[in-house]
């Protein structure tokens, strides 16, 4: 029997209460975690992401509801078996001992929201005070090592103000910061965006060192898919704010089984491809208020037939832990796997 | 010749940070011409957006000049002020931070449209939806209504885009302004802009990390890549990714992640001396890159600061050795 899995994640809905009506953001999304296992959440600009990741340490924004579902977080104990906390019942005293010591996260977009009249030395202090942390020297030194971890110089950014750091120096304060309680569960959502190449691959050897030392779970949301693809085990693919297809990297890479995957890797340039290779997926992304009938995808996907505009498929599973959502996905990967060996 | 739409002649800007002085841009030089494209690639802190932020006239040079349309920002004023403001639009690097957040996307483009006369009442409600649509966010109708917070990360990404092209600009300075967006809409995105460069001779300073996205948008432009505050390599797009001369060049090229598809070869990485970060505040002397270089020669390297050479091809290089070989190639080949 494997181990339990760190985090399980089933049916979950959210929704947002908007003044044109309920915004569906995330529904019917499924998908477990095991102990150390890292898994991408990729996909449409808008389809529920960040609204799933930040679920999952309940910081959703106060217009946000959790409409169905469940999440099941497990802290592996002593005996081989795991204490499990029900993440949706958790009191605000639990989540405050739940935040930062058993999951973190670090925000898209955070590098921007730091306290600019903090230093980074006090931004360490804060976060580890209010959440039962190291103090005094301990914190100084485990704060400066693990600046040293994510290849930042202690002695100039230690005391520095956030404005005299560059956007990709921010970011790697804020992947320091969320290790400093050593939680079991990271979630990153764009850790990488906008940095370099030699930053983002320092950022991705720091956290798969960190990972194989310390064994936590990740969750990575990502844009950049051949970087998240260097560092996670499995990829979900988010669609209209629901995984369309999760499956091992590899898998997804070679043989994806879902037409939006397919095209989303389509539009991936690489370093070799000629320009006309690359194509984005016409059309645009669908309305989360009124969301269409049948498959989201319908009205873009070219392997859509009668039947998509009917009825929602239903997850499949193709292979082990390879789960697709499409009525026609022995069409698509047959189409894939003559693409591949083309 | 025609007239730049930018020029940067030897343009520095240093920082004090504590009693020190650091220089985040260090004697650029670049001209871009209307309807070109320039990538700007390079390590975090190496100075592309405070690069950006000065050819956006939002933050002073310190020395060497800008030049828009020939005319040094500095000394503009009035009307031809004006021209400039509108005409060289930033978009910033962070969504998050440069939206209002008490406004509606509706509100954030029309004012802009409003206040400079672009236009007015039903007719920039209709032009905000427009430019909506434009950058593939819909139902436009249903975005106009929302508030940056109510927005995706990459919603808002395009909300600034959309905001940036209300003036219609002659120049946009795009600072990882689709980093946040998933890579089919970046590619939508970008056609786009192509579009606008193609029909108005938009020019565009792109600043990115991911270098093969570069090359895809820059296809017949240029790259330029940054190392502390200095431009090293300057070249045609597919000339840069796919004869790289400079050692950092190639360094980063090797460095990027490539999806494992199979039969796709493996680039080899290329190892750094050090993997040490570079800090401005100790600034090696000498080629600013000699402690990481793999291609390190000793004295030379360590010693002389290398400038930016133009090598023919349209290719500008800042290495000793490099700079060397092609000069006694090109010599070489004169003489046979
Ligand atoms: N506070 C909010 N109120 C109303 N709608 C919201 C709110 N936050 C997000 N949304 C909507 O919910 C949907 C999902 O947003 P989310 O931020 O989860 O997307 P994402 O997949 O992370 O996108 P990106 O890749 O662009 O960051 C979007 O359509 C967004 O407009
Ligand atoms: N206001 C400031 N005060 C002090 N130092 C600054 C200031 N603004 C920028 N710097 C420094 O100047 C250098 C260049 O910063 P810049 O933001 O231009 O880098 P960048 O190339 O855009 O990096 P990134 O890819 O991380 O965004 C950095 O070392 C940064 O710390
Ligand atoms: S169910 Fe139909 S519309 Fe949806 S992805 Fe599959 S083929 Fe396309
Ligand atoms: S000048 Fe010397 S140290 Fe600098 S890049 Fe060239 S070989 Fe490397
Ligand atoms: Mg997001
Ligand atoms: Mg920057």
């Amino acid at each position: 029997m494997p181990s339990h899995p760190t985090l399980s994640v089933r049916n979950l809905a959210i929704e947002y209460q908007t003044r044109r009506g309920w915004v569906k953001a995330a529904q019917a999304v499924n998908f477990d975690l095991l102990p150390g296992e890292a898994l991408a959440l990729i996909g449409e600009s808008g389809s529920g992401k960040t609204t799933v990741g930040t679920s999952l340490i309940r910081l959703l924004p106060g217009n946000a509801t959790i409409s169905a579902g469940e999440i099941v977080y497990r802290r592996p104990v002593a005996d081989g078996s795991a204490t499990e906390i029900d993440v949706r019942a958790l009191d605000a005293e639990g989540l405050r001992r739940f935040r930062w010591k058993e999951a973190a996260m670090v925000f898209q977009g955070s590098m921007n929201a730091f306290n600019p009249v903090l230093r980074i030395s006090d931004q360490f202090n804060d976060t580890s005070r209010a959440h039962g942390g190291p103090r005094g020297r301990e914190l100084v030194e485990r704060g400066k090592s693990l600046l040293e971890l994510v290849r930042l110089d202690p002695r100039r950014v230690w005391e520095a103000y956030p404005h005299e750091l560059s956007g990709g120096m921010r970011q790697r304060v804020l992947i320091a910061l969320a290790l400093l309680l050593e939680p079991q569960l990271l979630i990153l959502d764009e850790p990488t965006t906008a940095l370099d190449v030699l930053t983002q691959r320092s950022v991705i050897d720091v956290l798969r060192d960190l990972r194989k030392a310390l064994n936590f779970s990740m969750i990575f949301i990502s844009h950049d898919l051949a970087l998240a693809a260097e560092l996670v085990d499995r990829m979900a693919t988010f669609y209209a704010g629901t995984i369309v297809e999760i499956g091992n990297t590899r898998t997804l890479f070679n043989r994806p089984h879902h037409p939006y995957t397919r095209g989303l890797l389509r539009s991936l340039p690489t370093l070799d491809s000629d320009r006309a290779e690359v194509a984005s997926i016409p059309g645009s992304p669908p309305d989360l208020i009124n969301l269409p009938k049948g498959c989201a995808f319908h009205a873009r996907c070219q392997a859509a037939q009668a039947i998509c505009s009917q009825d929602m498929p239903p997850p499949e599973e193709v292979a082990a832990r390879h789960i697709v959502r499409c009525h026609f996905w022995r069409d698509v990967a047959g189409a894939a796997r003559a693409e591949a060996t083309r | 010749m025609t007239t730049p739409l930018i020029s940067l002649q030897n343009v520095t800007r240093t920082f004090e940070v504590g009693r020190q002085s650091i220089r985040a841009v260090d004697d650029v030089s670049l001209d871009i011409a209307p309807g070109e494209v320039v990538c700007l690639v390079g390590e975090s802190g190496c100075g592309k957006t405070t690069t950006g932020k000065m050819v956006a006239g939002l933050l002073a040079v310190s020395q060497g000049r800008i030049l828009y349309r020939g005319q040094d920002i500095k000394s503009l004023k009035g009307d031809a002020y004006r021209r400039f403001r509108l005409g060289v639009q930033l978009i910033h690097q962070d969504p998050y931070a440069s939206l209002n957040s008490t406004r509606t996307v509706g509100q954030i483009l029309r004012a802009p449209l409003e206040r400079h006369g672009f236009a007015r009442g039903p007719a920039a409600r209709a032009r905000a939806i427009e430019l909506l649509e434009l950058v593939n966010l819909t139902p436009a109708a249903d975005l106009i209504e929302k508030y940056p917070h109510q927005l995706s990360g990459g919603q808002r990404q395009r909300v600034s885009i959309a905001r940036a092209l209300t003036v219609n600009p002659s120049f946009i300075i795009a600072d990882e302004a689709v980093a946040s967006v998933d890579m089919s809409i970046r590619i939508a995105l970008l056609n786009t802009l192509s579009a606008l460069k193609d029909k108005m001779g938009l020019g565009v300073l792109f600043i990115t990390h991911d270098l093969a996205l570069a090359k895809y948008f820059a296809w017949e432009g240029r790259i330029g890549v940054m190392y502390l505050g200095r431009m090293v390599e300057l070249a045609p797009a597919r000339a840069l990714v796919e004869h790289p001369r400079h050692p950092y060049t190639r360094a980063l090229l090797s460095a990027i992640p490539e999806p494992e598809l199979e039969g796709v070869q493996r680039r080899e990485r290329i190892r750094l001396r050090s993997d040490e970060i570079p800090s401005l505040l100790r600034m090696p002397g000498g080629c600013a890159f000699h402690p990481r270089c793999p291609a390190f020669e000793g004295e030379r390297c360590s010693a002389q600061s290398p400038a930016l050479v133009e090598v023919g091809g349209g290719v500008s290089v800042a290495c000793h050795p490099v700079i060397e070989q092609l000069r006694q190639q090109a010599q070489a080949e004169a003489r046979s």
